[in-house]
């Protein structure tokens, strides 16, 4: 139930800001990701953004988690 | 950000976690989050995983373990006040309680039952409707909290009278530990995924804890099938080199700090019960919010003296069971023969991150 969606966000209004996913436009709550840009994409969950995204692909993913593993 | 579905990287994470468990017994995995459960199975991954992967189902679906009390609660006020709209997430509506009512049918008969996506819509929604009053069933895990505590914060600075919040929010490591202290050491997992969306609000700080308590590592994972496989991957040589740490696999989204500014509000907004009873996992302390005194003017506990009367779930159901990771469905004499997601008589049938539900989806069969 706490399914949430990246969408990016393409206008600000205080703490309020509109996403686009899908060609869909949605007004969300700002107040908890202060940092947020225009062209940032967000998580977005019950109309609260929780947290601002970072492009990043699988196979980076997986060679931080192994220098992790290999690190003590 | 597609990467994390491409077929390509699917297929090598696959072979990748085979290699890792060629020749090994048998290694256990718990995914927390129903999130994680729903996609399991709906990728099709649970059953392409090497056999000697088990993968164990947890209780993270803050439907799922809501017991049916509080459904009836908002049933009766409902009964007895003309004004009153209930207002709740759309997977709260199928609940059933033993009697098989639910608020969906509490709507068809005409009763005010709105759902809702984001709860800030209730705010113009009161302003509207003056003459109604509006209560708002608030479930969910940390992720879903800080929506809940901005609500709150605004219903009292805004003052509006006619909105009164009915705080049914459940937090994730007390949870965590139920299961992993109850468990029979041959069904405990020996690695968990962490959820996610709750991570986003919590960070890392609670996994450590519970990682060095229970002698196991965690993973934080996104929701796409290549996350879950790189999770994983990554759990399967971390169990193997007996390396019990934290890891963020999700770390495009998941600061490891987590979101300080939601953890401020929800500090102020509520505080902690002494007990909350879980269905399925039982009572169990300080795992749930209630509104702080602050704000006892919005709290509906409050407003509507609200008395719980403990309403037996149906004896056949293994939901509780379930959620504790000792069963699956397929244990269940009732699964798609009486109780289907069209008519769900356990709560695992109703959310579509339900164990039960989500098999039922795949067609997996007794
Ligand atoms: S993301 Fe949270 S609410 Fe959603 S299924 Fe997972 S633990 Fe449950
Ligand atoms: S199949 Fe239905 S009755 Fe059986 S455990 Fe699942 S929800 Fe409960």
């Amino acid at each position: 139930m706490c399914l949430a969606i990246p969408a990016m966000l393409i206008s600000i209004d205080k703490d309020r800001g509109i996403v686009v996913k899908a060609g869909l436009e949605l007004e969300v709550d700002l107040t908890f990701v202060p940092e947020a840009k225009i062209g940032d994409h967000l998580i977005i969950h019950a109309g609260m953004a929780l947290s601002v995204m970072d492009d990043q692909d699988v196979r980076e993913t997986l060679k931080l988690l192994d220098q992790e593993l290999n690190n003590g | 950000m597609d990467n994390f579905s491409s077929p390509k990287d699917t297929h090598s994470l696959l072979n990748q976690l085979q290699m890792e468990l060629e020749n090994e017994n048998e290694v256990r995995i718990m995914e927390f989050c129903g999130g994680h459960t729903h996609q399991l199975v709906k990728s099709g991954l649970m059953s392409l995983l090497p056999d000697n992967l088990k993968m164990i189902h947890g209780p993270g679906c803050p439907v799922c373990v809501l017991p049916s009390e509080h459904i009836q609660a908002a049933l009766d006020l409902l009964k007895s006040n003309s004004k009153l709209v209930v207002a709740c997430f759309g997977d709260l509506m199928r609940i059933p309680t033993l009697g098989g009512d639910s608020l969906l049918g509490a709507r068809s008969r005409g009763e005010d039952v709105r759902m809702v996506y984001d709860p800030t819509d209730l705010l113009k929604m009161a302003k509207n409707e003056p003459e109604k009053l509006f209560l708002f069933l608030a479930i969910g895990f940390e992720t879903t909290a800080p929506a809940t505590a901005r609500l709150i914060y605004r219903i009292d600075e805004q003052q509006i009278s006619n909105l009164k919040v009915y705080c049914l929010h459940v937090t994730t490591p007390p949870a965590i530990a139920v299961v992993m202290e109850n468990l029979r050491p041959e069904r405990r997992p020996m690695g968990l995924i962490g959820p996610g969306h709750v991570s986003l609000v919590t960070g890392l700080d609670l996994y450590h804890q519970a990682s060095e308590k229970y002698s196991v590592p965690i993973c934080i994972s996104g929701f796409e099938t290549n996350d879950l496989l790189t999770s994983l991957v990554t759990l399967v040589k971390s169990i193997k080199n007996k390396k019990n740490k934290v890891y963020n696999e999700y770390t495009r989204a998941l600061k490891s700090e987590g979101n300080l500014e939601a953890q401020k509000l929800l500090k102020k907004v509520f505080e902690f019960r002494k007990s909350f009873y879980w269905r399925g996992l039982g009572e169990i302390s300080q795992s749930a919010y209630k509104i702080s005194p602050r704000y006892k003017e919005i709290d509906a506990e409050e407003f509507f003296k609200i008395k719980l009367s403990k309403v037996p779930e149906h004896k056949l159901c293994q939901c509780g069971s379930i959620l504790r990771g000792e069963k699956s469905p397929l244990d269940c004499k009732l699964y798609a023969k009486a109780c289907t997601p069209a008519n769900p008589l356990g709560a695992c049938m109703v959310s579509s991150e339900g164990t039960c539900s989500a098999y039922y989806a795949q067609g997996i069969s007794v």
